[in-house]
């Protein structure tokens, strides 16, 4: 570690207790701290620490563990913590929310939110944390409120309706705060959603703008609809994005149209699911998109958390931003303009015979769904999902958790009726063939494989890699690891006994440095014996 | 068995004329046999039917599957499944066709010549390396009780059917052979596995564990079974009295 990062510890103390809008851009000035959900806005779940280190990772122990007792019977904890000067700030199933001591894992306060058992979530009742500005955090809750909480009492300040659930929304994304603005997206594409965007004012929780990710009639976009399709178009916005400050852009994933499987009754591209779209902050206009898949019929979500590096491209440098999609493929986009630059697959597939050169795939019709139930890869959960890729500026190489897990594909009609089910089919698995997982380093450059670390199911844990030459990850089966950044070989590991569902974070108190996960329902908090 | 497709055509043929039978040769036939009489699947030729006692838990076990077993969830909807629900019904009046062996016969074999009753527990008595086969006839048809007999590898048991958020251990039935550093051979079923560590219910009847650092060599024997198969073993008027045997052991589980 560097005088100036042990600096940066030591002065922890003397931060203001104001999270500025400033502290959140330069997050590397204090890298103890994890102020957004991807630590920086480039979403590159990197962390500058290097306590922990390639050459004292096997000492690393449990310091604490954290019980969430209000977790559902099927816990999915799948919180990043916001960690700010010694105290963590999480949330709980199903839309509850702690304050942590970040040396003992202690609760300061706890905020619970009675939800209402009507409220549909299409894959589990979870939250995946929140953001903060000033003195507030920022909720997201399943019944469909922004809701700010006071950062030292855990008490609401205001709570703004987003999105009405029994229209099938509901909210499960970490906020993302920017200077003057919360942004914050809706799940619910399985429940015919017209789906959006929206920014709100962090004080008084008064909306600032609306991006709708499905285009209404005469609006650009629109034509790649048909009829009343757009209405329950899809298209949700429920994992976090990134944010460029000097371009003033977000850049968000979208999700699938609706309904997943059935394509018949939304003829058309279907614009803007499946896609990344980069919006003026200021005014939420789109200023491009990219869409990885158009008209998907395979419920591939593009929410992914794209990765924003700067490097230099074929002689000049150029912004970019990264993207390893769950439908089997890598992309490299100029996040200035959206121009497509590079694409190829990086995990199985067999729905495209590749892609043209302006990114288009160019699909095979036999893997669209059907009765019959054509075995397409990548699977509806993806070549990966939801969970953030991460990148090493030190290795310059982007780590990814891949899943391997063939899927029957089945279409089928479906009427639809608001705020119930409307997916048009849905998966089986491929008999007797065991789904994998990896987690792959590739070169962002050029998306080549340089190195694999061998799962024995298809993982739903993110990664973070370190300035300690360490990239952490977690498996299904409860294994937390860590592996040499530069050449994939596991380092460490400790079997935690729960269903890892989350991403790594890391932060230092007391001038140490711990690295956690969420498992099964517990928060473990790991640190140099 | 070698007649099997041929009697297929022609009885496909025949249940396709009937109101819901086009449904359940499509979706059940392979499984629940012809005649409903069973196979890899549980007789459905019988009065009642232990998890479906009334046409709603019929229908929710045909749409939703069953979680933890080889029953998949079956898309059909509407007139299509009320079609299906009928016939499935209907299948209860059919009489199964008697196992050709004789039960008693079969089940000094099992004991004996066949040497079945060292891996196989029936009624509390008898081996646990293979599955408990106190209720296999309620569960399992004839003749795909034959064929695990004579070919036991071709009737492993079908998972990963269901599409599953996570993938639990055990789930799918896997033999591992492998061989540690320190030399010794270890052939057997995969318990459990992360990605260290891998757990084993050996042949030898022990429990292994193993780090992955320890082990030489890893192989997964894909489509294997432990069992051997039968044919050439017994003759074929021994195997008929095996599954006779088998079929009579009906106390529902």
């Amino acid at each position: 570690m560097t005088g100036i990062r042990w600096a940066a510890l030591l002065l922890a103390g003397a931060c203001p207790a104001q999270v500025s809008y400033e502290r959140i851009l330069n997050a590397d000035g204090e890298p103890h701290n994890w102020l957004t959900y991807s630590r920086t806005y480039n979403g590159q779940r990197f962390s500058p620490l290097a306590q922990i280190h390639r050459d004292n990772v096997t000492k690393l122990r449990p310091a604490w563990i954290y019980q969430s007792w209000n977790a559902e019977s099927r816990p999915r904890f799948e919180t990043t913590p916001i960690a700010l000067d010694g105290v963590l700030y999480i949330t709980e199933q199903p839309s509850d929310a702690a304050a942590l001591d970040a040396r003992t894992g202690r609760p300061f306060w706890k905020y619970t939110r009675e939800i209402p058992s009507e409220v549909r979530a299409c894959c589990g009742r979870v939250n995946r944390g929140m953001a903060i500005l000033g003195d507030t955090l920022y909720l997201g809750s399943l019944d469909g409120y922004l809701v700010a909480l006071d950062r030292a009492t855990g008490r609401v300040r205001w709570q703004t309706l987003v999105a009405d659930y029994k229209e099938g929304y509901s909210i499960t994304v970490a906020p993302l705060a920017l200077k003057d603005k919360v942004i914050v997206g809706v799940a619910g594409g399985e429940f015919g959603i017209r789906g959006f965007l929206d920014a709100y004012d962090p004080k008084t929780g008064n909306r600032a703008w609306r991006f709708w990710t499905v285009p209404g009639p005469g609006e650009e976009g629109s034509a790649s609809w048909s009829g009343d399709a757009w209405k329950q178009g899809g298209a949700a916005t429920w994992t976090t994005g990134a944010y460029d400050p000097d371009l003033n852009l977000v850049y968000w994933g979208t999700g699938n149209p609706g309904p997943d499987y059935d394509g018949e009754v939304r003829p058309g591209d279907n614009l803007f699911s499946c896609a990344l779209v980069a919006l003026d902050a200021g005014t939420g206009r789109r200023r491009w998109h990219f869409q990885f898949t158009p008209h998907d019929v395979h419920d591939w979500d593009a929410n992914h958390t794209p990765v924003l590096v700067d490097a230099e491209w074929q002689g000049r440098p150029r912004k970019l931003a990264l993207v390893a999609n769950r439908n089997g493929f890598y992309y490299v986009l100029d996040r200035v303009t959206g121009e497509f630059l590079l694409g190829r697959p990086y995990a199985r597939q067999n729905w495209a015979e590749g892609l043209d050169p302006k990114g288009r795939p160019i699909v095979r019709p036999e893997a669209t769904p059907s009765r019959d139930g054509p075995v397409v890869y990548p699977g509806f959960h993806g070549a990966t999902n939801w969970f953030s890729s991460s990148y090493s500026p030190a290795a310059k190489l982007l780590y990814v958790a891949v899943r391997e897990e063939g899927t029957r594909f089945f279409r089928e009609s479906v009427e639809f009726r608001r705020g119930a089910l409307y997916t048009g089919g849905g998966p089986a698995g491929v008999p007797n063939v065991e789904p994998r997982g990896w987690i792959y380093a590739l070169d962002p450059l050029t998306g080549e494989k340089r190195w694999e670390f061998s799962l024995p199911s298809p993982p739903w844990a993110g990664v973070m890699a370190t300035a300690g030459g360490l990239v952490f990850g977690g498996s299904n089966e409860g294994t937390f690891y860590a592996l040499d950044a530069a050449s994939g070989k596991p380092l460490w590991h400790f079997q935690t006994g729960g269903w890892i569902n989350a991403n790594p974070v890391s932060w230092a108190a007391g001038g140490k440095q711990y690295v956690a996960i969420p498992s099964g329902r517990a928060l473990i908090a790991f640190a140099l014996e | 068995m070698r007649c099997a497709p041929l009697l297929l055509l022609l009885s496909a043929a025949a249940i396709h004329a009937q109101s819901g039978g086009k449904a359940y040769s499509t979706y059940c036939v392979d499984c629940h046999g012809i005649q409903g009489e069973g196979g890899r699947g549980p007789s459905l030729a019988r009065p009642r039917l232990p998890r479906a006692a009334t046409d709603a838990e019929l229908e929710q076990i045909i749409r939703m599957g069953i979680p933890n077993t080889s029953m998949p969830p079956t898309r059909v909807y509407g007139q299509e499944l009320r079609e299906l629900l009928r016939y499935v019904r209907s299948l209860a009046k059919t009489q199964p066709v008697a196992a050709a062996g004789e039960p008693r016969r079969g089940e000094a074999i099992f004991r004996g010549k066949g040497n079945c009753a060292s891996c196989h527990m029936v009624r509390g008595e008898g081996g646990r390396m293979g599955p408990d086969l106190t209720h296999i006839g309620a569960v399992r048809g004839p003749a795909h009780l034959r064929q695990s007999i004579v070919e036991p590898a071709a009737e492993l048991p079908n998972h990963f059917a269901q599409y599953r958020l996570v993938i639990p251990f055990p789930d799918n039935f896997l033999m591992l052979e492998l061989r540690t550093r320190d030399g010794n051979l270890v052939r057997g079923s995969r318990l459990n596995e992360d990605p260290f560590t891998v757990q084993v219910r050996g042949l030898d009847d022990r429990l292994h564990s193993f780090d992955k650092s320890e082990i030489a060599e890893l192989r997964r024997l894909d489509g294997e079974s432990p069992m051997t198969g039968y044919r050439g073993v017994l003759s074929e008027e021994q195997i008929d009295d095996v599954v006779a045997y088998l079929s009579s052991l009906r106390d529902a589980p």
